[in-house]
């Protein structure tokens, strides 16, 4: 293993592994905000990889127009979870294992209706960010889509950090996250709020779906990928905690990608696996700690 | 009004028993489909329109024995608990008398022998070679075997020339098994494969086994296995700037394959079954009527297969009768010509020896050579 392929392995483990963290940062808001484990966060991946899809493919629009069209729509999509399902949840004041089950109804209807809208054959989308590797390095091939996936994955978790430290609307959503009652006490609207992180956390869900529909294929199945591998993500990282989510993605994609050339291809998800079953027996708060607990 | 709703009653019932006779004069079989939903669902969609063209033809010439033949298709979802399910009601609901199986072969390992205690026959096209090794006596194939396709390939490659030889494999039981039956030959032909990679199905990124591949230098490809993983593979292998010669298994040459891989088809090499556009006279021949039928699409290797797996049981029924004993015993000593190929009864189950080697270019798959018949 030389130098070069080292390098050039860790840029694509990085990128696929951006494409781990967003969902899994999805995952990771809805859990602080509403309490419930979002079990259709793959199939939002999938619908808007499957918008994008029609946009480009279909309408012919480009793809930094269609971009922002899917997150709109993706964003709206996760506010009506929110008023609908959740807040009917909540208001029934209902057990989290009716939670859960409503989330697998609602990832089986997501991905049932795609299946009726879409049709059952895999779709490409010509690769917007060109297809030819760009040498960064002599003998370093880096496809230019492994850094626009991390660009724009980069340039979203920091839109989010400067909207949750610095905006009154984002200090009022961690207030709501935080302790309901007390927020609601001192003149937020928490409803409102709740719905926006649901809107949120769709939102960076379906820019992963955008970006990984554009490079790999759009199939029915990439949601069950995009689930299995944001929850593993959230357990490393440590459930509920952000930061949390995004390295423990990252660090999945690098693993996963490494370990695939150091050890062998054919134990590529018996490692991965066995870092989720690490985490789970010795570190089950995973990397980072929820900073909440901590307050407590 | 009361009298009224009593006849109304009535008229129902006549009409339901009425069906009932009607669909009982049926003579109807069970096609386990692999997948009417899932990731493969599009070629169960190839699947069905072979079996509808070919029942068509069936019943406008009279059906079988007088009665219409009527194929239930069940759907498998890829998965082999519900293949086992699927099995199960074909037999035990549905009184099949003969099972049109599934085209994947862990799929047909997982539920074979649910029918085989049963004494159902089974027509598959799965093509893995321990399907037929297990001496079942009522399993059939009507494909040729792995065995067959991969002494096929590794004579071809070595032939080539090629001295390095890289495997790619998707780490199921088709895939797994090709890729083995691969090695072993070439390791006879003295050309042992340099570099053995794989990857799971849903995987979605390569970068390690290309490099693995190009930083080993091997000077072929071997890319065995399934449809969209071996699709992506190839793009991102063509991607990455590494432009060794592929050859593949019958699964890259489907039209769905060809559209997700892009450019970077062009120049594969693979052993298959059939292309549509195999010159034999008796193939055009069917191609353009299924191109007639369906608005112009070109057919598959799974449309046909199953094509003639229906005219090939209608047959079989019509000559020997219509119990599962006399399926079997009828298949055990077929000689038919069908499309695709003859299907001739063997000790084994596996009723045809025939594929095609061909090569992408200029966008469209070309017959370089056919073996078998």
């Amino acid at each position: 293993m030389n130098l070069a392929t080292f390098i050039q392995l860790l840029v694509g483990g990085i990128s696929i592994g951006a494409l781990y963290a967003l969902p899994a940062l999805g995952i990771s808001l809805i859990w602080n905000a509403a309490g419930v484990f979002n079990f259709a966060n793959g199939e939002f991946v999938m619908i808007s990889s499957y918008l994008m899809y029609s946009m480009l493919v279909g309408r012919k629009m480009p793809f930094l127009a269609a971009l922002p069209i899917t997150l709109c729509i993706m964003f709206f999509l996760g506010v009506a979870t929110e008023k609908t399902i959740v807040y009917t949840l909540r208001r029934q004041n209902a057990s989290p294992v009716k939670a859960l089950v409503s989330f697998i109804a609602l990832s089986i209807f997501l991905r049932n209706a795609a299946r009726f809208v879409w049709g059952t054959a895999p779709r490409t989308i010509p690769n917007p960010f060109g297809a030819k590797p760009i040498e960064m390095l002599p003998e370093v091939f880096i496809m230019p889509h492994a850094l626009w996936i991390l660009g724009i994955s980069l340039l979203m978790m920091a839109g989010l950090l400067v909207l949750f430290r610095w905006t009154k609307i984002g200090v009022a959503m961690r207030a709501t996250t935080q302790n309901r009652t007390v927020a609601a006490l001192m003149g937020v609207n928490t409803n409102r709020m709740v719905s926006l992180v649901f809107g949120l956390s769709s939102m960076v869900a379906a820019l992963a779906g955008a970006l990984s529909g554009a490079v790999f294929f759009i199939t029915l199945e990439m949601s069950v990928m995009f689930g299995l591998k944001a929850f593993t993500s959230n357990i490393i990282g440590g459930f509920g905690n952000p930061l949390g989510a995004i390295v423990g993605g990252l660090l999945l994609g690098v693993v996963e990608t490494l370990g695939a050339s150091f050890v062998s291809s054919h134990y590529k998800d018996v490692i991965t696996f066995s870092l989720l079953l690490f985490f789970l027996l010795f570190r089950p708060k995973g990397l980072f700690k929820l900073e909440i607990a901590e307050k407590l | 009004m009361k009298g009224f709703l009593k006849i109304l009653a009535v008229a129902v019932l006549v009409l339901m028993v009425l069906a009932g006779t009607l669909s009982a004069q049926n003579l109807r079989i069970v096609c386990i489909v692999t997948a009417l939903t899932g990731s493969v669902a599009q070629n169960g969609e190839y699947i069905t329109r072979g079996i509808n063209m070919a029942l068509d033809e069936v019943n406008a010439k009279g059906g079988v024995r007088g009665q219409k033949l009527e194929v239930v298709f069940l759907d498998d979802q890829a998965k082999a608990s519900e293949a086992i399910n699927a099995v199960k009601k074909a037999i035990y609901d549905l009184n099949t008398p003969v099972i049109l199986g599934s085209d994947w072969s862990g799929l047909v390992l997982a539920s074979m022998q649910i029918a085989a205690d049963e004494g159902i026959p089974q027509l598959v096209t799965a093509t893995n070679v321990q399907i037929t090794s297990q001496g079942i006596p009522t399993i059939f194939r009507l494909r040729a075997n792995d065995s067959v396709a991969a002494e096929i390939l590794a004579k071809y490659v070595n032939d080539q020339g090629y001295k390095k030889i890289g495997i790619m494999f998707t780490n199921e039981d088709y895939g797994r098994g090709f890729a083995d039956e691969t090695s072993n030959y070439l390791a006879k032909l003295d050309n042992k494969p340099a570099v053995i990679e794989s990857c799971n199905l849903g995987d979605s990124d390569f970068t390690a086994q290309i490099l693995s591949f190009k930083n080993s230098g091997v000077d072929v490809i071997l890319a065995l296995g399934k449809e969209i993983e071996l699709a992506k593979f190839l793009r991102q292998t063509r991607e990455l700037g590494v432009d060794t010669p592929v050859f593949g298994g019958s699964p890259m040459g489907l039209d769905y394959v060809v559209e997700l891989a892009g450019g970077a088809m062009e120049g594969v090499r693979i052993v298959t079954h059939f292309l549509p556009t195999d010159p034999e006279p008796r193939i055009q021949d069917w191609v353009q009527r299924y191109e007639a039928l369906y608005n112009g699409q070109e057919p598959t290797t799974h449309a046909l297969a199953y094509y003639d797996a229906v005219h090939l049981v209608a047959k079989v029924m019509e000559e020997c009768g219509t119990s599962p004993q006399d399926i079997a015993r009828g298949l055990r000593e077929v000689n038919y010509q069908g499309v695709q190929s003859w299907f001739r009864g063997s000790p084994t189950g596996d009723l045809v020896n025939k594929q095609v080697i061909g090569e992408f270019k200029d966008g469209k798959w070309h017959v370089v050579a056919v073996l078998g018949d």
